[in-house]
């Protein structure tokens, strides 16, 4: 039975930059009665997370990452306009490793590392406050509260993938 | 007239930094310098802070190597609780430094390095990287990824979390070994002895291609420094420091590292945030503190050891040799890839005997004490060379004084004479290309430098190369977005 693999990342200790990794967790938590899902947090995203994505049970890869400002990216769908939902763009552009590595290039580490094409979402929360310090802004905590609707609209969306590819979710 | 040309930033290197190069009237090379603009401040911000502190403070100096200030931060404050930790902790220790070793060096090695070794120091920029690397030889880049993999599982595994573990504390480890991830570990070791040979053939293969590199990519005299066991085997977690020079001449046969400061002196700089380490006793008085320029990392390690102590890391050692005149260092800053996979083979093997040591499942693995000294020195060795921690604290612990030597602050003046010996090489004050940037930052590269470590912030600069005539006019410029 295939798998949706969330990566939830960020830094814990510098406030609403944990916030992708609260969501991803709190996405998870939701998805887990209808859809298989595994769940990774990291603190960034690492070359070996190709394996992770690579893995044979592995149908689709949700990344869960805090944003700064406005959103990027178009939406999909009617969705949350805070919390930012887009396809992960194939992205051959030379990737520079050194501090960051974006979900594109981690997903064509896995497709080259594995020849597993997967398709890839990216949610962004846009975050404040980025001080030094546990726990999330009064501002991110209220949106996460409300965030559910999203999370099943995406998780809808995946679904929704799967069977304009006729292809089974449940069962790669 | 003089012209400056500017490398900002450079690319694939843990940090952030400037290359500038001075050209005199004649359009010839005059001076270079690597600038260091991080500023992290870390020796000032965690006095008032308790010593017990530490490891989990320093360890977020950086994310690609925590482990190694964990390790000499907790052996620091080993020193000020006056405890010998238990032997199992202390193997412990040694065994989650192997694992950061493999992970760095292969970082280093297959991601940062690699792309040049196998595409070309001048290919396309657009592909001279490790997607390019994926798609041309998919099978070094498959290991190379897998290797650091298990390199971070062995940290994971041991200290619960691949990046800054809470684990290595003053005393000992928090937590031991069970059998079941000592039976994980074991499992990894097969892939992770396969990827290594394959990075060591890759060198080997490659080698006779760069023969001008290995000439004019850091290739002169310095001093080496390193640790070594008590009779002089490679070192990294604890032992003596050892100081040759260029002749393979015994400076210092194995000085004690908690009296570091009797022969390491700090020089700064104006231009850069990276202070400049040097060795005192080879700086005559009143005179410049280059004379005492010396290197670290894996190229010293080997240079400064007798032997390695593991059978195959022992042939390669020999190998190795054979690249200087007999019983004098290898000199050639290029063959610090060399010496990269020949310590990843090291660590792999010493590993492997250590999990078949029994008493690594002992349960016993912290001492418990209060504070017994004043002053705590932490000595290891990091993937890019010997860290030193050195701490002060009040009756209470609180930390008085801090003070940080990072590796990579000990190879800078070496990193700068690196950076000219390539321009004087490559550059001519005419014309610019990628490929010549590019063997510049291969050169600072060879070092495998981390400079959020040793400037003790992250953003993405531009890189905006201008060659500027006396009069302010730009002659040539490249940007790289």
């Amino acid at each position: 039975m295939g798998q949706i693999l969330v990566i939830g990342y960020g830094n814990t200790f510098r406030r609403d930059d944990g916030a992708g990794v609260a969501l991803a967790a709190q996405l998870a938590a939701r998805w887990q009665a209808q859809v298989p899902v595994r769940l990774v947090t990291v603190t960034q995203l690492v070359p070996e997370l190709a394996i992770d994505i690579a893995a044979a049970d592995v149908a689709a890869v949700v990344f869960v990452d805090t944003s700064v400002g406005e959103m990027v990216g178009e939406m999909v769908g009617e969705l949350n306009r805070q919390i930012g939902v887009m396809r992960v763009a194939d992205d051959s552009a030379s990737p520079v490793m050194g501090h960051y590595l974006g979900p594109a290039v981690l997903m064509i580490y896995a497709r080259l590392y594995h020849d597993r094409n997967l398709p890839a979402w990216l949610v962004t929360v846009p975050g404040i406050d980025f001080a030094h310090g546990e726990g999330l802004s009064p501002a991110v905590q209220q949106l996460l509260s409300t965030a559910n609707s999203v999370v099943d609209r995406l998780r809808l969306a995946i679904e929704e993938h799967f069977r304009c590819m006729n292809l089974p979710l449940h069962n790669v | 007239m003089t012209r400056t040309i500017t490398i900002d930033p450079v690319t694939r290197i843990e940090g952030h930094a400037k290359i500038t190069i001075y050209l005199d009237d004649n359009e010839h090379v005059a001076d270079a310098r690597f600038h260091v603009t991080e500023f992290r401040g870390f020796e000032k911000f965690c006095e008032g802070r308790s010593f017990a502190e530490m490891p989990g403070i320093t360890a977020r100096i950086c994310g690609i190597c925590p482990v190694s200030h964990l390790l000499a931060s907790a052996k620091a404050g080993d020193a000020i609780l006056g405890v010998r930790i238990p032997p199992t902790a202390e193997k412990l220790r040694r065994l989650m430094n192997w694992g950061q070793i493999v992970q760095s060096h292969a970082l280093s090695f297959f991601h940062l390095s690699a792309p040049d070794l196998l595409l070309g120091m001048e290919s396309d920029p657009a592909q001279r990287n490790i997607v390019g690397l994926i798609q041309r030889f998919p099978e070094i880049a498959r290991n190379g990824i897998r290797l650091r993999q298990i390199g971070q599982e062995v940290i994971r595994l041991l200290g619960g979390k691949s990046i800054h573990p809470a684990w290595s504390v003053p005393g000992g480890v928090r937590e031991g070994l069970t059998d079941e991830k000592r039976r994980l570990i074991r499992a990894m070791l097969p892939d992770a002895f396969a990827a290594l040979d394959l990075g060591l053939k890759l060198y080997k293969d490659t080698l006779a291609n760069f023969s001008a590199e290995v000439q004019s990519y850091g290739a002169f005299p310095s001093l080496f420094m390193g640790l070594v066991t008590p009779d002089g085997g490679l070192e990294h977690y604890d032992g003596l420091l050892r100081m040759i020079d260029s002749e393979g001449n015994r400076l210092e046969p194995g000085f004690p590292p908690e009296r570091f400061r009797e022969i390491i002196g700090e020089a700064v700089q104006p231009w850069s945030y990276l202070k400049f380490p040097y060795y005192k006793p080879h700086v005559p008085v009143g005179d410049g503190y280059a004379a005492g320029m010396y290197r670290v990392g894996p190229l010293a390690r080997l240079n400064v050891c007798d032997y390695a102590g593991t059978s195959r890391a022992d042939a390669e050692l020999g190998e190795f040799r054979k690249l200087a005149p007999p019983g004098k260092p290898v000199t050639q800053s290029f063959h610090y890839h060399y010496a990269r996979l020949i310590e990843i083979l090291f660590a792999l093997e010493k590993i492997e005997l250590t999990l078949d040591d029994p008493a690594i499942l002992d349960e016993r693995v912290r001492s418990q004490a209060g504070v017994n000294q004043l002053m705590g020195v932490g000595v290891s060795e990091a993937p890019r060379g010997t860290l030193f921690h050195e701490y002060r604290v009040d009756d209470n612990g609180i930390l008085q004084h801090v003070n940080l030597i990072i590796a990579t602050g000990q190879n800078n003046l070496a990193m700068n004479r690196t950076v000219r010996q390539i321009a004087e090489a490559y550059v001519d004050g005419h014309q610019l290309s990628e490929g010549i940037l590019n063997r510049i930052e291969h050169g600072i590269r060879v070092f495998d430098p981390c400079l959020s470590c040793s400037t003790h912030a992250i953003g993405q600069m531009p890189l905006h190369i201008q060659l500027v005539a006396a009069d302010g006019t730009v002659v040539h410029e490249l940007v790289r977005d």
